[in-house]
């Protein structure tokens, strides 16, 4: 049978009810509280019996303190005086239990012991919770401005949407406690006032539990859906830097405090610590991501290479779902079949493909499309805005004065057989690019501008590609 | 509107300056001021080590004496001032209340 254990509590750091709360029923149960730190709640067991705790909070302490302050040991000396035993500290929050049930509580003026949570709360939890409120809006802003700009990249991404979604979780959570203790800050410093009752503190543990399980969750089917491949290498070397740097940075603030640095030293250089270590994680990653792109995310295999004008360049056989050779007679055979670009999620899906010919044989002609599979039927219309608004800039050259992509450029879809059909308008001229939309499926194509496109090429396409 | 600091005392700022009529420590004073009033006032530990700092910042009390981490405080004129101050505006309250019901309604 153990006899200690530890748990990771989530609790509002003002909501000393719901602490009090949570440590008497886990007393009742045989458990009793002898340590806080980074690692967890820790617990020892005890005979299971009713015990009165209290959370303070003692605004002049840290974390950092290397040990109780002057101060502090004689705060406690009080508490002790009058049947509170000490039990575990956590930065300002003081917790100390008493088993005598008519005892006095510590704090006995409703008016000193709100302006004590508030400045302890100041002094530290709430500047926290206000960087990362300033650090989420700028992230949610930055999110925001890639959606509207790029919206296919966001929706074809799971690894975009889920970064997004731990934002705006960032935020609500950041968010919900600074109002929530505001609120009750508010309210408890009236009450007080008014007739010298304490108003419960209600922190947000469901809320914050919630969020925990949907990002865990979250993070779990990011690394199914990799299925194996270099990103959730990628992932998991990223998921374990980051508790990496939360180690090292913890370990050594810990060993500083046991070597009695001074409270202030030691904040500083984990301040220092983190921001370095987190930037200097962040390049690695990045180089190595660089540097090892071709193992983490293996290439097509390059049957053979050729060399023009002195350069190298390979020959891809990927799978085509539509060639060249599906659509005309051709008895050229060393084309390269190029699945360039393979995003997918939960949302949708975009697949970029070429078929070129080799650089010494650019008389023969070339073939590009894209397919967009949207999976949510509430986003269709959505994506095939954006993917109008963007085709004329993906052309590859300026875009000259006059008509651009627009709908009205829409053309008799019949042929395609499909639901809607555009076609490129630039400086008034057809071009042969289309946009197709099937029924899930928006197909971007681009043929030679002088290939000749017939019904059966188009009923082809439409076969091939729409689903 | 909130109490301007001091100008009124609270019951437990009252019997925490009570107490410092003589030199004591703040232990001391958590058992004092129940034994003073009969246990119909209890200041906490928290409170107190709270009150005490606050007095000593305000000046209406001052420390006499180190021992270890035990701390001596006494009142000073300032405080016993302010004591006095309450005192008489508690003893006008109940001048007012004995002109309004008269004295045989006291219990």
């Amino acid at each position: 049978m153990k006899n200690t254990k530890r748990r990771f509590v989530l609790f509002s750091f003002y909501d000393r009810t719901g602490i009090e709360a949570y440590l008497e029923k886990q007393a009742e149960c045989g458990w009793m509280l002898d340590k806080i730190s980074a690692l967890g709640w820790h617990f020892h067991r005890i005979e299971p019996k009713k015990i009165h705790f209290s959370v303070v909070y003692f605004s002049k302490a840290s974390a950092f303190d290397p040990e109780p302050s002057e101060q502090q040991l004689a705060f406690q000396d009080f508490c002790e005086h009058t049947g509170w035993k000490h039990a575990a500290a956590n930065a300002q929050m003081q917790v100390f239990f008493n088993e005598t049930p008519e005892s006095t509580p510590i704090e006995t003026d409703a008016a000193l012991e709100v302006a004590a949570i508030h400045a302890s709360a100041k002094k530290s939890h709430l500047s926290s919770y206000y960087l990362l409120t300033g650090v989420g809006i700028l992230q949610m802003g930055l999110f925001v401005w890639r959606y509207l700009s790029d919206p296919i990249s966001i929706l074809t991404s799971n690894s975009n949407l889920f970064s997004g979604m731990c934002w705006i979780f960032m935020l609500a959570l950041s968010l919900v406690e600074i109002v929530g203790y505001h609120r009750w800050h508010k309210r408890a410093k009236a009450a007080a006032e008014l007739d010298g009752s304490f108003v419960e503190t209600k922190g947000h543990q469901n809320f914050q539990l919630i969020i925990l399980c949907i990002t865990l969750l979250a993070f779990a089917l990011l690394l199914i859906s990799y299925g194996g491949s270099g990103m959730t290498a990628l992932v998991l070397v990223t998921a374990a830097a980051f508790f990496c740097i939360t180690a090292i940075v913890v370990g050594i603030s810990e060993l500083m405090k046991k070597c009695k640095i001074p409270a202030r030293l030691n904040r500083n250089v984990t301040i220092i610590l983190t921001v370095v270590l987190s930037f200097g994680l962040t390049g690695l990653l990045l180089i190595s991501v660089v540097n090892r792109v071709s193992s983490l995310f293996p290439d097509e295999e390059a049957t053979n290479t050729y060399v023009f004008n002195g350069r190298t360049y390979a020959i891809h056989h990927d799978e085509l779902p539509l060639t060249i050779e599906d659509l005309i007679d051709t008895d050229y055979n060393e084309y390269s079949y190029e699945l360039r670009i393979s995003s997918r999620s939960f949302l949708a899906e975009r697949r970029e493909f070429a078929q070129r010919p080799r650089l010494d044989a650019l008389v023969q002609p070339d073939l590009e499309y894209s397919v967009t599979t949207v999976k949510a039927p509430l986003l269709y219309d959505f994506c095939k805005k954006a993917l109008l608004a963007d085709f004329a800039h993906n052309y590859g050259h300026p875009v000259p004065e006059g008509p651009m992509w627009k709908e009205e450029t829409a053309i008799d879809a019949a042929p395609w057989g499909a639901g809607e059909a555009y076609q490129l308008i630039l400086g008034g001229e057809p071009q042969m690019r289309f946009l197709i939309c099937y029924d899930s499926r928006i197909v971007e194509i681009d043929f030679e501008h002088d290939w000749a496109l017939t019904d059966e090429q188009m009923r082809i396409i439409a076969q091939k590609l729409g689903g | 509107m909130p109490r301007a600091k001091f100008q009124t005392l609270t019951e437990q700022m009252f019997y925490t300056l009570l107490c410092l009529k003589e030199e004591c420590c703040g232990m001391d004073i958590l058992d004092r001021v129940p034994a003073i009033t009969n246990r119909r006032v209890n200041v906490g530990s928290g409170t107190l080590y709270t009150l005490l700092e606050q007095f000593l910042d305000a000046e209406m009390i001052c420390e006499t004496k180190v021992d270890g981490r035990r701390r001596s405080y006494i009142l000073t004129d300032k405080g016993r001032e302010m004591l006095q101050k309450e005192c008489a505006r508690l003893t006008a309250q109940l001048a007012d209340y004995q002109t309004i019901f008269g004295k045989e309604d006291m219990r």
